[in-house]
């Protein structure tokens, strides 16, 4: 019987091993015991993997296990976020209900003493860039700049963190600081304009080295534009620094030309400024000009007093608040360099902590077995093996590099190593990489979100894909697979029409097991699907609504419509009083000038103080009725499993693969066995308690058998004429609309006696035939005709030695009904004889046929009712 | 020592050396004959491929092996009962079916079992708790010492591919090896005519085809490649194909039953295969069979057709390799 896909059986294993574990992780420590495994085939590492854990308990259901498995099963049943970032959020989840039952304010104020915290660094770093954008708008304000260069030299600072938002939201949406970046990318970068030559970069910048770097910059940037990338530069920083510093410096150059040398040079350092706030390389150039020039203004002055005329003393003065300028520009961009020094330093201590931690206090073991060592967010050294970049579906990164493995219309998240340019460093990270899908509490935590398994099909498609991908012309691993992780139908038969038999062959076995380790994935992802669709649940119908109604209102007002439109759509999506804030102060800076935005920004900050301050009593209002709300459904659990105990209680203290008792089952045997695939190739196990006919045997087209008698002398078609029926016509299983009958027995299936005359042909043979996970025996189909009567018999998992078109004689051997191993165990789980039979064309019972008397047409055969 | 004397001790050396080499080449005629062998006197009975296919094969871009001539095999009707009684005795089984003459089986599928097929003269034998064998891995050499052991037959094997079952066996797929060099096939899954399942050292079960071939002397020559082109797609020229449908059952079709009518429309519409690589290969059916012939293996890609969409899928297609003037038109 086929036993196509294996779905049943994982879904039975996981649900013993989901209520082993959550039975062991009650008991304290010395009441946890081993469990036997029984039945479990080795068969690959994971298997083996698993089973360890089942078997020793207490070497792997520790407390980083248990607490592995909670932070998968954790759902976020509040969340408030007064700010634009996970940082400003106050959650209470799953694994806090228990703190939050027994002391909901106590557990509150813990909450908000940590995220106050958080509030207070986060607030200090938004004063210092807020007071330096104020200082350099409130300069170019001073020294009669335009108000683009004003906006330009005060937001520069926040230019990251503005980009940063819009980022994962649709470029062609862009923010008022995306349209002024893509404003200056339309006017600058859409054709190569030849007054941009190297000489003219050498006359802005002095510095040859500088000048080239900015021209091979700028003939980049054309390019790129010219092939269709303009929307991927609108959201870049230093794309928008460089262009604005461009568009600065024509204005300086413009000053010049009517003759304001002053204005000219207040421009340059606008120009300079931008630029430097953007890269440590540009700062120190910047620096290093300035100083240039200082000398040069320091030497004028010292020849101008020596000398005797008679402006001197005004031209000095000019010359003085010339150097001024550029000492407060040196000192101003001397701060911003230690600042960056200061982020180095941090990120090089705290880096050499993490290694202290790992090496010198000798939790590196710990942290591997916990998973805790590849955390990008827990340890940020180099020695992190793992890719902390963007995650990538297969489509997007081909075959090596991706991250996200879609099966099932699902996107399932698993790591793999950086990439480095020394292959000592690859050879390290991808061998750490091993040693964490090896830790058990990944193990564990790949129960729940099936990360696990989602790396091992990585794993077979990379395997696959080096050794046939460049041989098979034309094939593209990303290609074969749509964005929900199926098969294209019309690219596989595309490539199967280029492919040698062998290629073929592999081709079939490595989607057979994409397609197993895409099950398990699948299958092992439930919790953290569930976890998501409610999180997603609460998100959408709760969290958004809500913002939507803001939102409507705010956009009844002009200001917001013109200004702010796009800052709201992202809050609506995202949520946060700081975006919310931001909206405002864009709205503010449209309407009054650049000082709106800082104003919007002051703004922002005090409503996430205000909304931090009003979350309290909204979080706690809202955790006593989701507590009261939790008990109320615990009540009526109860309720529901005292009526339906048996049903919930089927996998309780089951190991996987023990055979799972339920209601009406009981145990096979291989030889007993019959076809056990529905339509859909799912895998079963048929019974042998489940003898009642009626509810196996199901109806279908067919008509009763009303044979015309045969000569004397006809026998039993097979060799035993006493065997069993295991699955009836259009039973449940792969029989389900199927007019066939399963015979379990051996030997062979012979001609009628009345055959001999060329009344007997062959009129079909496939000795190939084969389901979808591999062969299937052969297949047989012959006419017998008597009397103008003509049977029709399709026999199949049978070895023939017959051709097509081959008459057969009186009573002759026409097929062996092949063992199981000869079948390869692939459709089928028991020696069987797989037959259907027509009688004048019309679809009739085989277990009528083969037991009816020959009187009725039939061969007196004694096979038993069906099962 | 006189003229007459010397004379006659020449003459003698030269009537031995003359005698000797007549001598051997009297005795080595038969095996210089054999060197080429000799063509058939009446046409010989392509009795193992179908007369009756009518599915378009395309071989234009199909290198047929250049060969000019190859033996043909007679097949020995010896079966090999006795020795199977001897193996069912040493498993501690006892015969448990054997009917018209086509069929012996000792012992059941839930222990050790031997089934012995006479029409095919093949062995399946299973070995429940399976039987060691001298090897680190079943290799050629394995399946060599199995029939010398067993069977005291001495014949070459060459393993061609090996299998990882779900049941954790491996499965090595062997053909035996003519005298000529050239391998049998047999129309199976995997076209092997041996195989052997071992699992942790031991061998569990196996499947050998006892039918021994004798070189008939008889040599036949191969069709011209340009010939083959113009008979290939005339029904009645002996030709068979297998298509595996793995790939697509398990993709495009997984939807469809592999024993339902809907599949059978599905295989009624493969046609228009595509030859790509060719070999020459014997093919072995059953005892029926008289004479082991050559034949051009060819891996093809053929089309069928699905709610009017065309497919592809692998398929292995045998046909006749013989000059139609030595083959009888009449079975």
């Amino acid at each position: 019987m086929p036993k196509q896909g294996k779905k049943p059986q994982y879904d039975s294993a996981l649900g013993s091993i989901y209520d082993f574990i959550f039975a062991e992780s009650k008991k304290t420590p010395n009441k946890v015991k081993p469990v036997k495994i029984t039945g479990v085939d080795g068969t690959s590492e994971i298997t083996d993997a698993l089973v360890a854990v089942l078997e020793n308990p207490l070497v792997f259901v520790n407390k980083s296990t248990l607490d592995a498995f909670e932070d998968v099963i954790n759902f976020d049943l509040l969340s408030y976020r007064y700010g634009g970032g996970e940082r400003d959020t106050v959650k209470l989840n799953l694994k806090d209900l228990k703190k939050a039952f027994s002391d909901p304010n106590g557990f509150l104020d813990k909450s908000f003493a940590k995220y106050e915290a958080n509030r207070k660094i986060n607030k200090a770093q938004w004063a210092g860039d807020a007071i330096q954008g104020v200082l350099a708008g409130t300069w170019a304000r001073k020294h009669g700049l335009d108000i683009e260069t004003v906006k330009a030299v005060s937001e520069i600072h926040r230019a990251s963190d503005r980009f940063s938002q819009t980022a994962n939201f649709d470029p062609t949406k862009v923010t008022s600081l995306g349209e002024r970046n893509g404003a200056l990318i339309d006017k600058y970068l859409n054709n190569s304009d030849p007054k941009y030559t190297l000489a003219f970069f050498i006359q802005q910048y002095g510095d040859e080295k500088v000048a080239t770097k900015k021209f091979n910059q700028y003939k980049k940037l054309v390019e790129q534009v010219n092939s269709g990338k303009r929307n991927e530069l609108v959201y870049d920083k230093n794309v928008y620094s460089f262009l604005e510093g461009l568009d600065i410096t024509n204005k300086a150059i413009k000053s010049e030309q009517a003759g304001d040398k002053l204005q000219a040079e207040n421009y340059r350092h606008a120009a300079r400024y931008l630029e430097s706030s953007v890269s440590d390389a540009e700062r120190k150039a910047n620096e290093r000009r300035n100083k240039l020039e200082i000398q040069k203004y320091q030497a004028e002055i010292n020849r101008l007093k020596e000398s005797n005329d008679p402006d001197k003393k005004e031209k000095i003065k000019v010359l003085e608040r010339n150097m001024k300028l550029i000492s407060t520009d040196t000192n101003m961009s001397r701060m911003m360099g230690l600042a960056g020094t200061y982020g180095k330093v941090q990120g090089f201590t705290g880096s050499m902590s993490t290694l202290n931690n790992y090496f010198l206090k000798g939790n590196l073991a710990g942290s591997l077995i916990t998973g805790e060592f590849f955390d990008p967010n827990r340890n940020r050294s180099w020695i992190n093996p793992t890719d902390a970049g963007r995650r990538k579906t297969l489509a997007e990164a081909g075959v090596k590099g991706f991250s996200k493995y879609n099966t099932h219309g699902v996107s399932i998240n698993f790591k793999i190593s950086k990439p480095s340019n020394s292959r000592y460093a690859q050879e390290y990270y991808d061998n750490m990489i091993k040693v964490y899908y090896y830790s058990p509490v990944v193990m564990a935590k790949s129960l729940m979100n099936g990360e696990l398994f989602a790396r091992k099909a990585y794993e077979n498609m990379n395997k696959f894909n080096n050794r046939y991908g460049q041989k098979i012309p034309g094939f593209d691993m990303a290609k074969l697979f749509d964005k929900n992780g199926n098969v294209d139908d019309s690219y596989l038969s595309q490539i199967l029409g280029v492919s040698t038999a062998d290629q073929a062959e592999a081709l079939s076995k490595f989607l057979k097991s994409n397609k197993r380790w895409g099950n398990l994935a699948y299958g092992f992802s439930a919790i953290k699907r569930v976890q998501d669709k409610v999180s997603s649940f609460v998100e959408n119908k709760i969290g958004r609504k809500l913002r939507q109604k803001v939102a409507t209102e705010l956009l009844k007002r002009k200001a917001f419509q013109k200004f702010s439109k796009e800052i709201l759509n992202e809050w609506v999506l995202k949520g946060g009083v700081k975006v919310l804030g931001k909206a405002i102060g864009t709205a503010l800076a449209g309407v009054i000038g650049p000082a709106g935005q800082i104003v919007g920004d002051i703004i922002a900050q005090i409503a996430m103080d205000v909304a931090q301050k009003v979350a309290k009593p909204v979080i706690k209002f809202s955790m006593h009725a989701l507590l009261y709300g939790i008990v109320g459904l615990l009540g009526i659990i109860f309720l529901l499993v005292n009526k339906s105990h048996s049903v919930l209680s089927v996998h309780s203290n089951v190991a996987p693969s023990q055979v799972i008792e339920c209601a009406g089952s009981g145990n096979t045997s291989g030889a007993d066995d019959s076809d056990k695939t529905d339509s859909s190739g799912d895998d079963y196990d048929s019974d042998d308690t489940n003898k009642e006919e009626s509810q196996i045997t199901g109806t279908g087209p067919s008509v009763p058998f009303d044979g015309k008698p045969l000569p004397p002398g006809e026998t039993c078609l097979i060799s035993s004429p006493s065997a069993r029926c295991s699955q009836g016509m259009y039973g449940s299983f792969s029989h389900k609309n199927t007019p066939a009958i399963d015979i379990a027995t051996g030997g062979y299936f012979y001609a009628p006696t009345f055959c001999g005359n060329n009344n007997c042909v062959v009129t079909y043979y496939n000795a190939t035939a084969t389901c979808g996970d591999g062969y299937a025996g052969g297949l047989i189909k012959f006419t017998a005709t008597y009397e103008g009567n003509v049977y029709e018999f399709k026999l199949l998992h049978i070895d023939s030695p017959y051709r097509p078109g081959d008459k057969i004689g009186s009573g002759e051997p026409v097929a062996r009904i092949m063992t199981l191993q000869e079948t390869g165990d692939a459709c089928s789980t028991g020696q069987h004889l797989h037959m259907e039979t027509r009688f004048n064309g019309a679809i009739v019972d085989p277990r009528e046929v083969l037991n009816n008397p020959s009187s009725e047409g039939g061969f007196g055969c004694n096979i038993s009712s069906c099962v | 020592m006189n003229m007459t004397k010397k004379r006659a001790i020449i003459i003698g050396i030269i009537s031995l050396v003359a005698i000797s080499a007549a001598i051997l080449i009297a005795i080595n005629f038969d095996s210089f004959n054999n060197e080429k062998g000799h063509y058939p006197k009446e046409p010989l009975e392509q009795n193992v491929l179908s007369k009756s296919e009518a599915k378009k094969l395309d071989l234009s871009k199909t290198n047929i092996p250049d060969q000019n001539d190859l033996q043909v095999y007679s097949l020995s009707e010896e079966l090999k009962v006795e020795d199977m009684k001897n193996l069912a005795s040493d498993l501690n089984i006892s015969l448990t079916t054997s009917e018209k003459s086509s069929f012996y089986q000792w012992g059941k599928d839930t222990g050790n079992m031997i089934v012995y097929d006479l029409i095919k003269n093949l062995a399946i034998i299973n070995i429940k708790n399976g039987i060691d064998f001298d090897e680190a891995e079943v290799t050629s050499v394995t399946f060599s010492n199995i029939v010398r052991k067993f069977f005291g037959e001495e014949w070459k094997y060459t393993v061609f591919k090996t299998e990882r079952r779900d049941t954790g066996e491996t499965v090595y797929y062997a053909k035996r090896l003519l005298n000529n060099g050239f391998p049998i096939e047999m129309k199976e899954h995997n076209q092997q005519t041996d195989y052997i399942a071992s699992k942790n050292g031991k061998i569990m079960y196996m499947k050998f085809m006892l039918t021994e071939f004798t070189n008939t002397n008889t040599i036949v020559p191969l069709i011209a490649s340009s010939e083959l082109l113009d008979y290939i797609n005339i029904k009645e020229y002996p030709k068979e194909i297998y298509p595996i449908f793995t790939t697509l059952q398990s993709t495009v079709f997984k939807d469809i039953n592999y024993v339902s009518s809907e599949f059978d429309e599905i295989t009624k519409t493969l046609d228009n295969c595509k030859g790509a690589s060719s070999k020459i290969v014997y093919l072995y059916t059953s005892m029926k069979q008289k004479t082991l012939l050559p034949v051009y293996r060819i891996d093809s890609e053929c089309s069928v057709e699905y709610k009017g969409k065309e497919y592809f899928v692998p398929a292995v297609v045998y046909i006749n390799a013989i000059d139609p003037k030595y083959i009888s038109d009449s079975e």
